[in-house]
């Protein structure tokens, strides 16, 4: 809980941290962000900050005063390609999943209640985007790929990334560079990301739904 | 007569040449005699009369010991040395006069990018490896050196062991299919080489489905997926 800056004094803060460490994999080094590290930064930045994925009025509590602050933290273990699209479905499942402790505000008094004393509660979202990245060859009659893995984004000539959920919105459009393509092409695109955006909207429901059936605890 | 152990569990093994293998501690206490202890989570493993124990699991992770055969692929020059990546945690040295016959005006031509076959001379957990590429009895290069063009396919590290052992069916398998050239690095890098790019993609996808993380497949399994293969 911090106490929030005056220009906007009615939302929470959000910062997301994330840095490949060489545990990724030995091109990585520390210290010294790559190329890929800074893109998946600033994507990240935003596909989950600049998105209004959370709903930041929720996080406030009292205006002017106290507002939580949320801090994400993406550690990389492996990279097997595409680690752009991992972290940001890492990321909003992680604020999906998180639960807050639930807090009363009583005139001036605010009481914190242990997650012990009452149900923690979720953080209220207003929509879940997901990433998805296409990579593009240097041979236009080979097709456009799908979630690389390592050899393919090593090989590939352009990656073009798009965000959106499962509502069919669009957040985020990158395309940094690589290989031209045209609006057909882009369009195109969009559409099979929206049929995959909607697959992965289910797994994910799926999996916390059946995360949070076995949470329940009875208190005696 | 295996038992799965995990890190931390004291290993009772006695015997008077006692040998241990990788993933094996020896911690020793002041006054009493040391126990043993083991550092991986796998199968434990002693020869038939007991001298020899060693833990078997598999990982992708390549911690370096010395004496072993790795791929690595240069990184940097920093002075006279090379900086080599082999999938340690760190970046190993090799010097440029580590070649057979190599003085300081006749030095091997290597180039950032280049990969290469080297032994591991110096290996200590809190040090940066150091690589050689000759033996280390006979002083001379024993195919050690730069590899020239290829392809470098990631294994791991029991795949690379499996495929070191002689009596492995998949190598000589692929070899009696096509003439193949394949250097093998204890750290789950194999560069292999061969004249048509079919038969590298081949070699690449049948060591890769042969993998114990990828399916480890068998060999009438292997004999099915190259006759899949447009080669």
């Amino acid at each position: 809980m911090v106490k929030p800056p005056p220009e906007r004094p009615l939302e929470g803060l959000i910062t997301i941290h994330s840095e490949i460490s060489p545990m990724a994999s030995t091109e990585y080094e520390p210290g010294r962000p790559s190329d890929e590290e800074v893109t998946m930064t600033r994507m990240l930045d935003k596909v989950i900050r600049r998105s209004d994925a959370v709903d930041k009025e929720s996080l406030c509590i009292q205006a002017g005063q106290r507002v939580w602050h949320l801090r994400l933290t993406i550690h990389c273990l492996a990279d097997a390609g595409n680690l752009l699209d991992c972290a940001c479905l890492a990321g909003i499942v992680a604020f999906k999943h998180f639960r807050r402790p639930e807090v009363e505000v009583v005139g001036d008094e605010v009481t914190i209640h242990h997650p012990s004393e009452r149900a923690p509660v979720p953080l209220s979202m207003h929509h879940t985007p997901f990433c998805l990245t296409f990579a593009y060859f240097p041979d236009t009659s080979t097709p456009p790929v799908l979630d690389p893995t390592h050899l393919e984004q090593r090989l590939s000539a352009g990656l073009l990334s798009v965000a959106l959920n499962a509502q069919r919105e669009l957040c985020v459009v990158q395309k940094a560079g690589g290989v031209p393509l045209d609006p057909d092409e882009i369009l195109r695109v969009v559409d099979v990301a929206v049929i995959k955006a909607k697959e992965l909207d289910k797994i994910v429901e799926e999996r916390l739904k059946e995360d949070f059936a076995g949470r329940n605890i009875e208190v005696q | 007569m295996s038992e799965l152990v995990l890190p931390g569990e004291q290993i009772h093994a006695q015997h008077v040449n006692l040998k241990l293998g990788p993933g094996l501690l020896q911690l020793s206490n002041v006054g009493q005699d040391g126990f043993i202890i083991s550092t991986r989570a796998g199968e434990l493993k002693h020869s038939a009369n007991n001298s020899k124990w060693w833990i078997e699991s598999n990982s992708r992770r390549y911690i370096p010991a010395s004496q072993e055969s790795v791929v690595g692929v240069v990184i940097a020059r920093s002075g006279e040395n090379w900086r080599v990546d082999i999938g340690s945690a760190h970046a190993a040295n090799l010097d440029g006069l580590a070649f057979e016959g190599a003085t300081k005006r006749n030095r091997p031509n290597l180039k950032v990018g280049s990969v290469l076959y080297a032994r591991v001379s110096l290996a200590h957990k809190d040090m940066e490896p150091e690589l050689e590429c000759f033996d280390a009895q006979t002083r001379k290069a024993e195919g050690f050196g730069e590899l020239k063009g290829g392809f470098l396919v990631r294994c791991s590290l029991k795949m690379s062991r499996l495929l070191l052992d002689p009596t492995h069916f998949l190598l000589p398998l692929l070899g009696s299919r096509f003439p193949l050239e394949a250097a093998t690095g204890l750290n789950g890098r194999v560069w292999v080489n061969a004249k048509d790019t079919r038969h590298i993609i081949a070699i690449s996808r049948c060591i890769e489905a042969v993998d114990p993380d990828g399916g480890g497949l068998d060999e009438s399994g292997v004999k099915k997926l190259l006759g899949t293969m447009d080669i």
